[in-house]
């Protein structure tokens, strides 16, 4: 085996063995949020690690992503799957109009597009209030049930809710490296290095920032929706640009352009702000200066740094 | 009865109008300030609304917590937001000046974020609201309205807009300004001093946006972040006039708040914050450098 996969494997192993080692249910619940964050994370990553382009507007997904799969339940009860999958394909749907808009622009005007689309949806949410219940939010949002004849998985329970964002995130990283290492990931890179070296090559740019972005805004999505299920109540908080800047921030601590390290990123960035709790009500002031140091003085990120350290492994620990 | 109607309704769609305008002129100083340092500096500054929320904060302590005068409290809170400005510059900027326009608007973010919580742990996440000390009473010119606050704000916006564009059109400083957001190259040529002229910008960006907190502060209640939305509708601003276009700016300013409000009378109040995202999403459909900006300004 090569190197990195056999580090992916050790992680894997680890994060299997997760639940045995740290039964708590503090430790399961910050695992499940870590990987919900990674999910985003990941979908981030995509964009800017890849092609370069920064959105601060991911929430947009994320949010319709968790609405558009409890709706369903609450509404029509849809289960989480049908959800799951259909918050999959909704956030994508937008995805593709949003990418259609916003990539008439680039830099500066498309961080400002996306942020601004998050903003929108945050007052749909607010505003329909027939739908979506307003600044109310969406309360009992069931976890799903399996039931298998002979024994019944209740994913209200912490441990096989973990297993199943396990397995999300799983299959994400498995689409992300399968994307990134195909010919459309190698334009991707492209794209990042010189656009309009790529377009000259014959790259059609718009096309595969479109595809990037459809992508992207589906795993967002799923994070949605799974965070949905997971906590079993939502308001148009969802939206918020704060959960938009938390996810860039994994990817570049973690590492953009990396395939783990948003992974690395979402551990990191999730449990910094609980041990910061010690500072009390300064808690975000120093997050906010954390932030800050990470990108002027680390901004190849942790995976880098790490990797100095030590060749071709990685903290483990999802 | 019918003409009579259809007469009252124009009056009260000319108020909302005016109204918005009022407003407008508070937003056009912001967007003026922004579109000033991503023009000149290339900055994206992420930590622009922050400026206007600690103008409307400082006029809070000054003026009704310390008690000093009205007019001098927001003439102290302009200057005390446009030192904080400075030390930024020096501070974050300055060092920042060679660096990918990724990082340094990652960085703003992040000092956004900082200005929040900090304004969070001294004022408190409790609304607070200031009391203008011009009386309440109502003004009635033709059968329109005017409050003697909203009057101070269209005034003093107007008089800043002036103010600015004499600076930026009469004085060396703000040739120098031009000169540095048309070609930055040639300007240090020249021996303008770029340094110099980064710190004069983000200094006057920032008084601006501090100016627009204190006129509106008044109006609106002040919490740790209301800079977000400021920010976001400066921003809308900017890209509706035209990145680095001071009467684009301007134009913007007023052509938002007169939809805000219009938007929030006939449609639903619940949407006015939207209105800009749509109107920027509208305009950007068919015209992507903006209303006023021109092709090559873009990027």
């Amino acid at each position: 085996m090569k190197r990195p996969h056999a580090a992916a494997a050790l992680c894997l192993a680890g994060a299997l063995a997760y639940p045995i080692l740290f039964a708590d249910p503090y430790f399961l619940h910050m695992a499940i949020l870590i990987g919900i964050y990674a999910l985003l994370a990941i979908s981030i990553n995509l964009l800017l690690g890849y092609t370069g382009q920064l959105s601060l507007g991911h929430a947009a997904f994320f949010g319709v992503g968790a609405y558009l799969s409890s709706l369903l339940y609450l509404n029509l009860g849809v289960p989480i799957w049908g959800g799951l999958i259909l918050a999959v394909v909704g956030s994508g749907v937008l995805g593709f109009f949003v990418a259609r808009l916003a990539f008439k622009l680039r830099g500066a005007y498309f961080v400002i597009m996306t942020i601004g689309i998050a903003e929108v949806l945050k007052l749909v949410a607010l505003n329909w209030v027939d739908l979506t219940k307003g600044p109310m939010g969406l309360t009992d949002i069931a976890a799903p049930q399996i039931n298998l004849g002979f024994i019944t998985i209740d994913f209200a329970q912490k441990v096989p809710y973990y297993y199943l964002i396990l397995l999300c995130v799983v299959l994400a990283a498995i689409l992300q490296h399968r994307l990134v290492n195909s010919t459309l990931g190698r334009s991707f890179i492209a794209i990042r290095e010189n656009e309009d070296l790529a377009e000259s090559v014959g790259i059609d740019s718009f096309k595969y920032l479109v595809i990037v972005v459809i992508v992207s805004s589906s795993i967002s999505g799923a994070a949605g929706s799974l965070y949905a299920h997971y906590v079993s109540f939502i308001d148009p908080g969802v939206f918020a640009f704060f959960i938009s800047v938390n996810a860039v921030m994994m990817a570049i601590g973690g590492g953009q352009g990396t395939q783990a390290g948003p992974i690395l990123g979402a551990i990191l960035f999730t449990l910094i702000p609980e041990w910061l709790r010690v500072f009390g009500d300064a808690r975000m002031a120093v997050y906010a200066l954390i932030v800050i140091f990470i990108v002027i003085f680390m901004p190849k990120g942790m995976l880098y740094y790490l990797a100095q350290i030590i060749p071709g492994k990685k903290n483990d620990g999802r | 009865m019918e003409g009579l109607h259809s007469k009252q309704r124009n009056m009260v769609f000319i108020q909302y109008v005016i109204n918005g305008l009022i407003i407008g002129g508070a937003y056009a100083l912001i967007g003026i300030g922004l579109t000033l340092i991503l023009g000149i500096m290339k900055v994206v500054n992420f930590a622009h609304g922050e400026m206007y929320m600690l103008g409307a904060y400082f006029l809070f302590t000054f003026f009704s917590k310390m008690g000093i005068p009205f007019l001098l409290s927001m003439v102290l809170a302009i200057l005390a937001v446009m030192g904080i400005g400075f030390v930024f510059e020096k501070g974050i900027l300055k060092p920042l000046r060679r660096r990918s326009i990724d990082t340094v608007m990652l960085s703003m973010i992040g000092l956004s974020l900082f200005m929040q919580n900090i304004a969070m742990l001294i004022w408190t996440p409790v609304p607070e609201s200031i009391q203008s000390p011009l009386p309440m009473t109502t003004y009635t010119l033709g059968g329109l309205y005017f409050l003697p606050q909203r009057i101070l704000v269209i005034c003093a916006a107007l008089l800043l807009v002036v103010l600015t564009h004499l600076l930026l059109k009469r004085t060396k400083v703000g040739k120098a300004m031009r000169a540095t957001f048309q070609d930055l190259e040639a300007a240090s040529l020249m021996g303008i001093k770029i340094d110099r002229i980064y710190s004069f910008t983000f200094v006057l960006g920032a008084g601006l946006a501090a100016a627009s907190g204190t006129l509106l502060g008044p109006i609106f209640t002040v919490h740790p972040y209301i800079g977000n939305l400021a920010n976001l509708k400066a921003f809308v601003i900017v890209i509706i006039g035209g990145l680095g276009s001071f009467w684009g700016a301007v134009a913007a300013g007023l052509l938002l708040g007169v939809f805000e409000s219009l938007g929030a009378a006939y449609v639903s109040s619940g949407y006015q914050d939207a209105v800009g995202f749509i109107l920027l999403i509208l305009i950007l459909i068919k015209r992507p450098t903006g209303l006023f900006g021109k092709v090559g300004q873009m990027r």
